[in-house]
């Protein structure tokens, strides 16, 4: 199978299962999770339920193209399914044999796993897939959003695409990925893995992108001031790519990064509150349901 | 009698979530059964990654009656003149009776009104369909979820529950689950398949049938079994991890076991990377030769059948080549540079927020270090001092800062020190100094090891203090409890003699010399002194003899034990113990509390008892003295059981409470001094005696 026909694949099964196929987000962020389609999504009542392939980026694993299984830039697919399903593990079993993993064949765990996500101020409770020893799925009920508590509660999974594809077609390395008949994965993301790291380790202007972080920050809290809360959410992911890149530059002691995190997980807070207000889902009801049994 | 079966079913639960959870719910199911007035033989527990399962044999098929005679007002407060008042009819009325069911009794002197009540015994089923969703309810797990609308919070989510009184499905809801008679088959193998259940051993027989597991043992025996029946045909046997294997056994409902190979490249790293690399991430078993050589091999235990496993084997140890592929890498890196040059990047790890960074604490233990010749009577400070500098660098090292390999801090800095040609001492001492985790634990094989170890520890425990993460009751996120018993437990088995109040004096003088912060010493001597007197509870030292030692300005464990167990030996004798520790305890107990003790004037006695006594002890007191600081303190005591005629004598024939002040308090001095040289051996006063 090649790597587009997995992704189509996906998209075909998820679509059948009732989730609408979002797009990617256009702005850089390390995880699906940061996308407006599960972020702003999996709070408040409304029901969700999407899938979409993500671009993600994490400066600082991008290895200039080296390393078979590490890079700054990859693929995540993304299923938020709210309310959560009660045969959502059954639906993600039969997600796999879509792609060709008869699960009678192989080795799959569902090894624990709590998730965390201090940027967004998000946690979850769920297991990491494991298919013959490798991981190939984060899956997660989330409990909280921005600090806020949930409900109902949103079944988060998300496939990781490269991993997948090296495994169901054999090969070593994500760049000999078969992405059709003729393309590799390398033939499209290798030079950009090695100019990448270069800019990510060397070249990127540290004084330039912490003032930019902090310009960013500002106008991330003025426009939630102004009950903008979707636009000022572009600027918690400009700023948490910036203070990834300044981490990756080393540029940030070990000292000073929660205050940076916290920075972060505040704007996101003010977004998410924003958000719910604007949508008439008034968080602190939320919290008051969801706390009480 | 009837057989209950309660089995929850869940997704997969972690691990070590399962035996807890199981126990609580027996106990708690005791209690609401003993609550409930339902008779019962037996309650167990059982359980899988998937399924809680509770037994209850021989129960009862109705709850018992009930009769009991119910109190009601004071009869004069009841009656007014023979008529019923207010107070009186309410309570007719609440327990809907009338008058002439009353019963007049006396209790203390007063007269009272009781009426006998009796409460007829409900079918079982019934309050069975009550009480088990409050069961569910109440257990309670380290994490617990939502996951629908229903709110009710657990480990994972419910997805099914069985619950059969024999042949009949017992129903109740919790949350959006309603309790009946099907159960489900293995997730893989069966395809999640819902099947009903006759019957409590129904259930047990079709589990069996299908190969899922339901007690620990025995998953815990058959991965055991499996794993070396297949390996034993190549004349090698499973590496023994106990903790590897009760997290296995409580993550599978099936046992399929399989082994595979890594590349024979790796084999020249440490094997405790590769053992590291298998067990804490991929959860491999390790596997030797039948003589314990090393080898390329590993076992993963599979849940969900055999088909294709070798195929599986493969794809695990392609995972596995990827990983040490990594590990290597780590380790070249970390071997291209002295292991001392990471100490510069200790100085961006912070040690406790608010206490500085590692580099400040790797320069507080080398301080210590320094100090170990006062502090532990160690020859060679100098040594210490050095494996000191280099005991924080490896967490800085590539292979230990990744998060995978972070549990060999310690071993890998050994590791690497070693292949520099550091000093054996010095590189053991690292290797070793984060030992032991847990009383009971490997120690430290080196005596450089031991005092590492004790001063890193020390230097944690006194450092929560001053950051203000002292333990409390039920909370201590830091673990300074474990440290200090973990100190405590090294003193003891390695019989150090040291001064534990000094240590923590010492220790916090130089968190204030370096960052100018103090605490409070005396509560974490306080502290110790609390886990040593529990340490010498568990010897089974009796209370009255552990108050009569551990106590005073120095806290030498070793010193107060040694005279635990020889009081402890000596009152086997029970009559002369008593005897002696009472005339001893005699002079003392005669001073009083706030008495300022002057000299003792011989010129002053007058009766020949005085100066006999004052003669014995003025020609032994020295003797008492050194035998005590030559912790001879048998001797020491024998010598001072030996005063017991002159003190009886003395006490016989001298009044000390005399009418005559001088007089008085001169021999309120003698028996002031003579007390104050034998309680160097104990606080004679705290033991109890026994004056039959």
């Amino acid at each position: 199978m090649h790597f587009q026909d997995l992704i189509f694949t996906l998209q075909d099964f998820w679509k059948k299962k009732g989730c609408i196929i979002a797009q990617p987000y256009d702005i850089e962020k390390g995880a699906a999770t940061f996308s407006h389609s599960t972020f702003f999504r999996s709070l408040g009542p409304k029901p969700w339920n999407a899938a979409y392939i993500e671009p993600c980026r994490r400066p600082k694993d991008g290895r200039y193209g080296e390393n078979p299984n590490r890079f700054q830039h990859y693929y995540q697919y993304q299923v938020i399914m709210k309310p959560a399903p009660g045969n959502i593990q059954e639906m993600y079993l039969e997600s796999l044999e879509a792609i060709g993993i008869k699960v009678k064949e192989h080795d799959i765990k569902f090894n624990e796993d709590d998730w965390e996500s201090p940027t967004l101020g998000a946690s979850g409770l769920g297991w990491q897939v494991w298919l013959d020893g490798m991981e190939i799925t984060q899956f997660t009920f989330f409990q909280q959003m921005a600090g806020i508590t949930l409900n109902p509660i949103s079944a988060e999974l998300t496939y990781g695409l490269e991993r997948i594809a090296m495994y169901i077609q054999g090969v070593n390395s994500a760049f000999d990925i078969k992405w059709n008949g003729t393309v590799t994965y390398g033939d499209v993301f290798l030079e950009n893995e090695k100019e990448y790291s270069a800019y990510n380790f060397e070249h990127a202007d540290t004084v330039m992108l912490l003032s930019t972080l902090n310009n960013f920050y500002r106008e991330g809290e003025r426009l939630s001031g102004l009950n903008l809360p979707i636009p000022a959410y572009d600027y918690v992911l400009k700023i948490s790519h910036l203070f990834n890149l300044l981490d990756a530059r080393r540029a940030i002691s070990i000292a000073d990064r929660p205050s940076f995190i916290k920075k972060i997980r505040d704007l996101a807070k003010l977004c998410a509150d924003g958000y719910m207000k604007l949508t008439n889902q008034p968080a602190e009801n939320q919290d008051a349901k969801a706390g009480g049994k | 009698m009837s057989k209950l079966i309660l089995e929850i079913g869940v997704e997969e639960i972690p691990a070590d979530y399962l035996a807890p959870a199981i126990n609580q719910l027996k106990e708690e199911a005791k209690k609401a059964l003993d609550a409930k007035l339902i008779g019962y033989s037996e309650i167990s527990g059982l359980y899988t990654v998937r399924r809680f399962i509770l037994l209850i044999d021989g129960l009862e098929d109705k709850q018992k009656d009930l009769s009991f005679e119910k109190k009601g007002p004071r009869y004069d407060i009841a009656y007014k003149d023979g008529d019923m008042t207010d107070i009186g009819k309410t309570f007719l009325a609440k327990n809907n009776i009338n008058e002439k069911e009353l019963k007049i009794k006396e209790e203390k002197g007063q007269k009272y009104l009781f009426i006998d009540v009796f409460e007829k015994g409900r079918p079982v089923k019934k309050v069975l369909s009550e009480i088990l969703p409050e069961l569910i309810r109440g257990m309670r797990f380290p994490k617990s979820m939502v996951w629908d609308d229903s709110l009710v919070t657990f480990a994972r989510p419910i997805r099914w529950i069985l619950c059969m009184l024999d042949t009949e499905a017992v129903h109740f809801n919790f949350g959006r689950i309603q309790s009946g008679n099907l159960t489900r088959l293995h997730k893989f193998i069966h395809d999640n398949k819902a099947v009903p259940v006759k019957d409590a051993d129904d259930y047990l027989k079709q589990m069996v049938k299908n190969g899922i597991i339901l007690s620990q043992e025995a998953r815990r025996n058959e991965i055991r079994f499996n794993a070396n029946s297949l390996l034993k045909k190549s004349g090698l046997v499973l590496m023994e991890d106990d903790d590897l294997l009760e997290s296995l056994a409580s993550s599978v409902e099936s046992v399929t076991a399989m082994t595979g190979t890594f590349d024979e490249k790796f084999l020249f790293l440490p094997k405790e990377v590769i053992i590291t690399a298998m067990r804490e991430h991929q959860r491999y078993f390790a596997v030797s030769k039948e003589d314990g050589t090393f080898t390329n091999r590993f076992v993963n235990i599979r849940d969900g059948g055999d088909k294709n496993n070798d195929f599986i084997a493969k794809q695990h140890a392609k995972v596995l080549y990827s990983r040490l592929y990594d590990a290597e890498f780590f380790y070249k890196e970390d071997l291209k540079t002295p292991l001392e040059n990471n100490n510069e990047k200790l100085k961006e790890a912070i040690f406790i927020t608010g206490l500085g960074t590692m580099y400040e604490k790797m320069e507080r233990l080398k301080m210590m270090a320094a100090r170990s010749k006062d502090l532990f009577g160690y020859a060679d400070p100098q040594i210490l001092s050095e494996a000191a500098s280099f005991s924080k660098a490896d967490l800085m090292t590539n292979m230990v800062g990744e998060k995978e390999y972070a549990s060999l801090r310690g071993f890998m800095g050994g590791v690497y020190l070693a292949k520099q040609g550091k000093e054996e001492k010095v590189w053991k001492a690292v290797s070793e100094h984060y030992l032991p985790n847990m009383a009971g634990d490997k120690l430290p094989s080196t005596a450089e090891g031991v005092y590492l170890s004790m001063i890193d520890k020390m230097d944690n425990i006194v450092g929560f203090y001053i950051a203000g993460f002292k333990p409390t009751g039920s909370k201590d996120p830091y673990a300074v409890r474990r440290q200090v018993l973990n100190i405590i437990y090294t003193v003891m088995e390695k019989q150090i003699n040291l001064d534990l109040a000094f240590f923590i004096y010492e220790n916090a003088l130089a968190y204030k010399k370096q960052l100018g912060k103090d605490t409070d010493t005396a509560e974490i001597i306080e502290f110790f002194r609390q886990r040593e007197i529990n340490y010498f509870r568990e010897k089974g030292i009796d209370y009255d003899i552990i108050s009569s030692v551990c106590l005073g300005k120095v806290m030498n464990i070793n010193d107060d034990f040694k005279k635990a167990e020889m009081f402890m030996e000596d009152r086997k004798d029970t009559k002369d113990f008593n005897a002696i520790v009472f005339a001893v305890s005699r002079m003392a107990n005669i001073v009083p509390a706030k008495y300022e003790t002057g000299k003792t004037d011989r010129s002053l006695f007058d009766a020949p008892e005085e100066g006999v006594l004052y003669d014995k002890f003025t020609a032994e007191k020295n003797a008492v003295e050194n035998m005590i600081i030559e912790k001879r303190y048998k001797e020491a005591f024998d010598r001072i059981a030996s005063f017991k005629p002159a003190i009886d004598e003395y006490f016989n024939k001298v009044m000390v409470m005399a009418e005559d002040i001088t007089k008085k308090n001169n021999r309120l001095n003698m028996m002031a001094e003579i007390r104050d040289v034998f309680y160097k051996l104990a606080d004679f006063s705290k033991i109890v005696v026994d004056r039959k």
